[in-house]
Formats: structure tokens, C-alpha cells, sequence
């Protein structure tokens, strides 16, 4: 198994899939680094990746930058956690933007082509979906809490 | 078991963060998340565990913070 698929395997979003689905995952990842303080992806732009975070944290804002008063939701993501998964569900614009907040490993993945993989192997797509969903839900809850 | 932890510092708006580990928080514990340095104050489980995976929720106090 390669390195890329040793880690998807550690995430709860392929929970459930056969070390065949998670290879057929793992050969639409891009590994990318990004130094501290870059950002990733802006709010409000088109949405054609989703991200994984291997190493490092990244800040979640969904302040905008044209209205720097408002008051925006924050929160850091690290080891493990995706971001940029909405656009899988609904391919809207993206709803925050996610900036390094150290240096970060993640691999990157185009939508587009994860999802033709979902079509292609429709276990493999209700299963990552439901994961989606539970992520979702995680994350829904926790802002509950704050 | 993997852990996936969800961190809250009440009444920081700027204060939350989620990642996996394959150690769980526990009270009294510090712990490095992003550039903040948190004491866990409870920990509850936020949805009960499917497969490898534990879905954990941090209350914690903040220790410090780091400069960015």
C-alpha cells in the first residue's frame, strides 16, 4: 500500500472502504505544501478541490475580507481533518476561507474527478458520503458547543 | 482507536479546533492545538464511536497562546 493510502486509511471520511476503493482514492491525491500564512482558499470563490490535512493546522474564517468588522466563526483544523468538502455535496462557492496557520502537508483532491469515481463505484460513493455527512454533523455540533 | 477531538475554549469565539489522534485528552491534561496551548477541563463524546473511530469534545481553559 502506498504512503498516501497508509494515511487515508487513518481517516474517518474512508471509514468502511476495502484497501482497493482507498487506492483508487489515493490515485486522485496531490500531495502539496503550504508555508504558514498562505492561504488556500478564499470565501466566496468557485470550489474545485477538497483538501486533507497530513501535517500542520489550518485556520477555518468565514470573515469576509471586504467587511473585516463582521464578526466571523474561526476554527483550526489539523492532523486528519478535511476541509472544502461542501462542495461535494452541493458545489457551491466556498463558505470560509482556510489559511495555514503553520506549515502544512495536506493532499489535495479535484471534486470533479472524485465524484466521476463516486459514479464508477457507487458502494464506494454512499459510503464516503455518509462519512461526509457524519463530518457534517461532527462539525455542526461542535458549533453547538462554542 | 482513533480519536478525533473536538477542542472549545467557552467564550473565545476564535478558541475551537478539531483534529485526530490516536491518544485521548483527558482532564488536566495539556495539550498543543494550532498555536495555543490547552488544559482539558471535561471531556464528553460528542456521537458514539463507528468503526476505529472515537468522536470526542474537549472543554478546555487556555494556557497559552503563541504568537503568530
Amino acid at each position: 500500500m502506498c504512503e498516501s493510502a497508509a494515511f487515508l486509511k487513518q481517516l474517518d471520511i474512508f471509514q468502511g472502504l476495502d484497501d482497493a476503493d482507498v487506492a483508487r482514492v489515493a490515485d486522485l491525491c496531490r500531495a502539496q505544501i503550504v508555508p504558514a500564512g498562505d492561504v488556500i482558499v478564499t470565501i466566496g470563490e468557485a470550489a474545485e478541490m477538497f483538501y486533507l490535512v497530513r501535517e500542520g493546522t489550518v485556520e477555518i474564517s468565514t470573515q469576509r475580507p471586504n467587511d473585516p468588522a463582521a464578526d466571523g466563526v474561526c476554527l483550526t483544523l489539523g492532523r486528519g481533518q478535511m476541509f472544502g468538502e461542501m462542495a461535494l455535496v452541493d458545489r457551491g462557492a466556498r463558505s470560509a476561507t482556510a489559511r495555514a496557520l503553520t506549515d502544512v502537508l495536506m493532499y489535495v483532491i479535484p471534486c470533479d474527478q472524485f465524484l466521476d469515481l463516486c459514479e464508477q463505484c457507487p458502494r464506494l460513493g454512499y459510503v464516503v458520503m455518509r462519512n461526509i455527512a457524519a463530518d457534517l454533523s461532527f462539525k455542526l455540533r461542535q458549533r453547538n458547543l462554542i | 482507536m482513533i480519536y478525533k477531538i473536538s477542542f472549545v475554549v467557552p467564550g473565545r469565539r476564535k478558541a475551537g479546533g478539531i483534529e485526530n489522534s490516536e491518544v485521548a485528552p483527558h482532564p488536566g491534561e495539556r495539550w498543543q492545538v494550532g498555536k495555543q496551548l490547552l488544559e482539558i477541563v471535561e471531556v464528553i463524546e460528542l456521537l458514539p464511536p463507528r468503526g476505529d473511530f472515537a468522536y470526542l469534545h474537549a472543554t478546555c481553559k487556555l494556557v497559552k497562546k503563541t504568537a503568530e
